[in-house]
């Protein structure tokens, strides 16, 4: 009978420890016993827990950015970004045998790749295998049901506005981040604010179960530009014609509202796509409106005749014959041919060179450079645009003489387009300078700062009228049913340090209706190759369409029957 | 003691009577395959398709087992050598044209039941107590080695497959049956340290696999993410459970996959997670109400065959309980041994069931002789 009993006690003592066992683990949640108290768990309801209970990131959106009618330029889409446990992946591969070779395939990676990816990150938990990949795909490699493979929700940008607005809206990285043109400058405001949610996740580490939402997501603030849509597809189509049809470099204009002080165009041609992440290099992605300077040439004479006037260095009869020539430099500067007798409107109006030198010499130094300073040449215009340049306007004391002179038609002084429309906008408003901005602005929200004189603004205006009238410069900038206060210029271009002869930036800038000025809008073509050189030719031709097709949309009152 | 007449039966009141079923037996069996479904139903998150297979097994179980149960014992000791020689043939073809290695055998477990080594477990018992039949007890120790030999050939044939849980279980139940037929004290404690001096030709013929396994049992925390961790994770379940449970479909550790084979191997942790220890302790009273009532029916046997086959097959069923739960709960090595009638599995639970038919057969036909 001793085998029964040996049989039952070998059964039962085992049945005992099991029973025991349980107890330990179940009754008292420890896996603590005796012989392994160094490495053993306690409170295993507590680790499980910790094994189950994540902290994720919620994402949300980035915010849109619309056009001052509404129109979205820049919006996100929800994709699906794959990512892999690489640690846990390589530790199953050492166990068994996984075949992620249809996955591969899907995303389009080589399984060489993919082995050197499981070598390079092997302690990494979460790594971005493809980032934002359509749903459609997703949910087919969710089909697969690989192992430690699973999906977190990301946004991708999409740029409605296209070239014609690329350069001004820029891009953000693949994370989301701004990194050019108004998303780099408003990427604060942009940026959503991640939340945080408790979740259960399960082996894989899928979250399976909302437990709680710790913070919860802000989205991104929406951006209303003042830019109009109409108009920059309007502005960017000008513009390319007339590129390609002078072999020009490149093009740049600027709209500006002058009663608000509302940017409503902003263009540069060429642009690139801004779907496509291999065209963003170069200097096509520059918004040249703001960062590209030159020397205004030309368009610098209104304000040379403003500060004589002003500070009665001449008065509105005085007269100059510019056939007596002028010294600069030891050397006779040259009109482009000549000119005669010129009142203070004939300078501007024929845009001499002698004229506006003669002025200059007559004005004290100090009020010259108080008037262009006050106008912001050489200094900040404060719109918040990543890589804006100021230009360069020397203080009056470094001036030579020739300098004194030369300043009156815009050589030894550096601008951008926008400074130099600036300044015009300054002057349509009839002496208040207001604020730039890309951003659409409120009625009540607008200041205007008293520089200039008021009716000697309104009588350079009334001169500038005269430039597209016959005999003037910029007659092709002459509208139809708008009355133009306008001014060309020509100026060379610098090559390395040294003046090209043959390279020059053809200039426009106009205000319209000249009779109650509503809009300011600046032109420059750089180096066209067609004919020779200047505003007149290559810059007043592309006012004069842009304007004629923009406001009638912008509702303008035409001001001539 | 040899003369009971088999075929002369008599009729009785009564259904389970008529087809010879133990009602004891077989209800405690039922309630442990119906946990087995609902556990089952939970683990996977709903999955009636599992479900719906599962109780299609179960049927085939029950009608496998009410058909065995009708076969007169004399029949099955016939049928026993032919059986045998038959499944040790198949084991040889397995060897030569075997496929499979041993990560896929990990994963895909049941696979593999479908091989001859699941037959063995039933055939090993019923060829010894055959072997035994008409042999005077306690037995010559020459009748011994025939018996071990009985055992070990095809113990020694699975574990080359490899299978070393089917080959230790096999082996256990062999030497539970030659414990029962009976021996000497003297050759027990002999044969015992023979058998411990075996040891470390079995550990040399072990494969790699294998010895992580038995090494991680005693060290869990060296393998994390190896059988260390699944038992880790098996352990954190069951400890998670508490004392009433997480409660039906709550089994959270289960469920997301942190315990491996949760329908399977490890479904007694599922089970525990979701009903705790109360649960755990309805269901091992359950199974020991099983074994129970095998043993007994073994003790009023009125012959060696029956007595010896009942005893090993009743043990033999606990002993896989006991190795199963001794597995997760991190007592025993992880094996890869299903729980009996709660494991998702089919070979598995047709062969259990015909396990217990066999006890019901020799039971009711012995009934009828003593009358």
């Amino acid at each position: 009978m001793w085998r029964q009993y040996f049989i039952l006690f070998i059964v039962s003592i085992t049945f005992l420890l099991i029973i025991a066992r349980i107890i330990l683990l179940q009754a008292f949640d420890t896996d603590c016993f005796l012989f392994n108290k160094s490495d053993c768990k306690v409170n295993l309801s507590h680790v499980a827990d910790k094994r189950q209970i994540d902290h994720r990131i919620i994402k949300k959106y980035r915010g849109m950015i619309y056009d001052r009618n509404g129109e979205i330029l820049a919006m996100s889409l929800p994709k699906k970004t794959l990512c892999i446990n690489v640690y846990r992946v390589k530790q199953l591969l050492k166990i068994k045998d996984v075949k992620y070779s249809k996955l591969l395939k899907m995303i389009g990676l080589s399984e060489k790749d993919f082995s050197k990816i499981l070598k390079k990150h092997s302690n990494k938990k979460e790594y971005y295998l493809k980032r934002k990949l359509d749903d459609s795909l997703a949910s087919k490699i969710m089909d697969l049901d690989l192992p430690y493979i699973y999906f977190i929700p990301e946004f991708s940008r999409v740029y409605l506005g296209g070239s014609y607005f690329s350069n001004i809206i820029g891009f953000t990285d693949i994370d989301d981040n701004g990194q050019a043109g108004i998303e780099y400058s408003k990427n604060k405001e942009l940026s959503p604010t991640p939340g945080i949610k408790k979740v259960r996740k399960d082996n894989l580490g899928r979250s399976v179960e909302l437990i709680e939402l710790i913070k919860k997501p802000i989205s991104g603030k929406n951006i209303y530009l003042s830019l109009d849509k109409r108009i920059q597809f309007i502005g960017y189509d000008i513009l390319q014609k007339h590129v390609e049809s002078s072999n020009a470099d490149s093009a740049s204009l600027v709209l500006i509202k002058n009663t608000t002080g509302e940017i409503i165009s902003m263009v540069n041609y060429p642009s690139f796509n801004p779907n496509n992440r291999q065209e963003m290099t170069g200097h096509k992605i520059r918004n040249k409106v703001a960062t590209y300077t030159f020397e205004p040439g030309s368009t610098m004479k209104p304000f040379a005749v403003y500060t004589a006037l002003e500070t009665k260095a001449v008065d509105y009869n005085y007269t100059i014959n510019t056939s007596l020539g002028f010294e600069l430099n030891n050397k006779p500067l040259e009109d482009y041919k000549d000119l005669g007798i010129l009142d203070l409107t004939g300078i501007i109006q024929k845009s001499s060179n002698i004229g506006a030198a003669t002025l200059s010499k007559k004005t004290n130094r100090e009020d010259i450079y108080n008037t262009l300073r006050d106008l912001d040449f050489g200094g900040s215009l404060y719109i918040d645009w990543p890589g804006e340049q100021n230009g360069n306007l020397h203080h009056y004391n470094h001036w030579s003489e020739d300098d004194h002179a030369s300043i009156s038609y815009g050589y030894g002084i550096s601008a951008t387009l926008l400074h130099l429309a600036n300044a015009y906008v300054t002057l349509a408003n009839y002496g208040k300078k207001i604020q730039l901005t890309y951003e659409k602005v409120s009625k009540n929200e607008i200041y205007y700062d008293e520089v200039l004189s008021k009716n000697i603004s309104k009588d350079i205006i009334e001169m500038m009228r005269s430039v597209v009238e016959i005999g003037g410069t910029g007659r092709k900038a002459k509208l139809e049913k708008y009355s133009v206060a306008g001014k060309t210029g020509t100026s060379r271009m610098i090559d390395s340090g040294k003046y090209n002869i043959n390279k020059h930036n053809a200039i426009f800038v106009g205000i319209v209706p000249a009779s109650k000025p509503e809009y300011v809008a600046a032109i420059i073509v750089r180096n066209p190759r067609k004919g020779n050189a200047s505003g007149g030719r290559h810059a007043a031709p592309i006012f004069k369409e842009f304007m004629s097709h923009s406001l009638n949309l912008l509702r303008v009152y035409p001001d001539i029957k | 003691m040899n003369d009971y007449v088999g075929g002369t039966r008599k009729p009785f009141s009564g259904l389970s009577a008529l087809l010879y079923i133990d009602a004891r037996l077989v209800i405690p069996i039922i309630i442990i395959a119906i946990l087995g479904l609902v556990t089952i139903f939970s683990s996977s998150s709903g999955d009636l398709n599992l479900v719906i297979k599962q109780l299609t097994r179960i049927i085939i179980g029950i009608i496998t087992m009410i058909f065995i149960a009708q076969v007169n014992p004399d029949n099955l000791k016939l049928f026993a050598p032919i059986l045998y020689i038959f499944t040790i043939l198949l084991l040889g073809l397995v060897l030569i044209f075997g496929v499979g290695n041993s990560a896929d055998r990990w994963l895909d477990l049941y696979f593999i039941r479908f091989q001859p080594s699941e037959l063995m477990k039933i055939l090993v018992p019923l060829m010894l107590a055959t072997f035994y039949a008409d042999k005077p007890l306690p037995p010559k120790i020459s009748y011994i080695f025939v018996a071990i030999l009985i055992v070990l050939v095809p113990v020694f044939m699975i574990m080359r497959q490899p299978d070393l849980g089917t080959a230790l279980l096999i082996g256990m139940s062999g030497a539970i049956a030659i414990l029962l037929a009976g021996m000497s004290l003297k050759f027990f404690l002999g044969s015992t340290i023979s058998a411990m001096s075996l040891i470390p030709i079995l550990w040399l013929n072990m494969h790699q696999y294998q010895k992580q396994r038995v090494l991680t049992f005693f060290n869990p925390e060296s393998d994390p993410l190896g059988s260390g961790y699944h038992l880790m994770q098996s352990k954190i379940a069951l400890g998670s459970g508490g004392f009433f449970g997480k409660g039906f479909f709550n089994g959270t550790q289960s469920k997301l996959g942190f315990v491996p084979e949760h329908s399977t191997d490890f479904i007694f942790t599922a089970f525990g997670e979701e009903f705790g220890y109360l649960g755990v302790i309805i269901l091992m009273t359950l199974y020991l109400f099983i074994a129970l009532r095998g043993l007994s029916i073994s003790i009023k046997a009125t012959d060696n065959f029956g007595r010896i086959l009942t005893g090993t097959l009743s043990l033999t069923i606990f002993l896989y309980v006991l190795v199963n739960v001794g597995m997760v709960i991190g007592f025993l090595p992880v094996v890869g041994a299903p729980l009996p009638f709660m494991s998702y599995g089919g070979t598995s639970m047709v062969t259990l069931f015909a396990t217990i038919g066999m006890i019901m057969s020799i039971k009711s036909h012995q009934r009828i002789l003593r009358k």
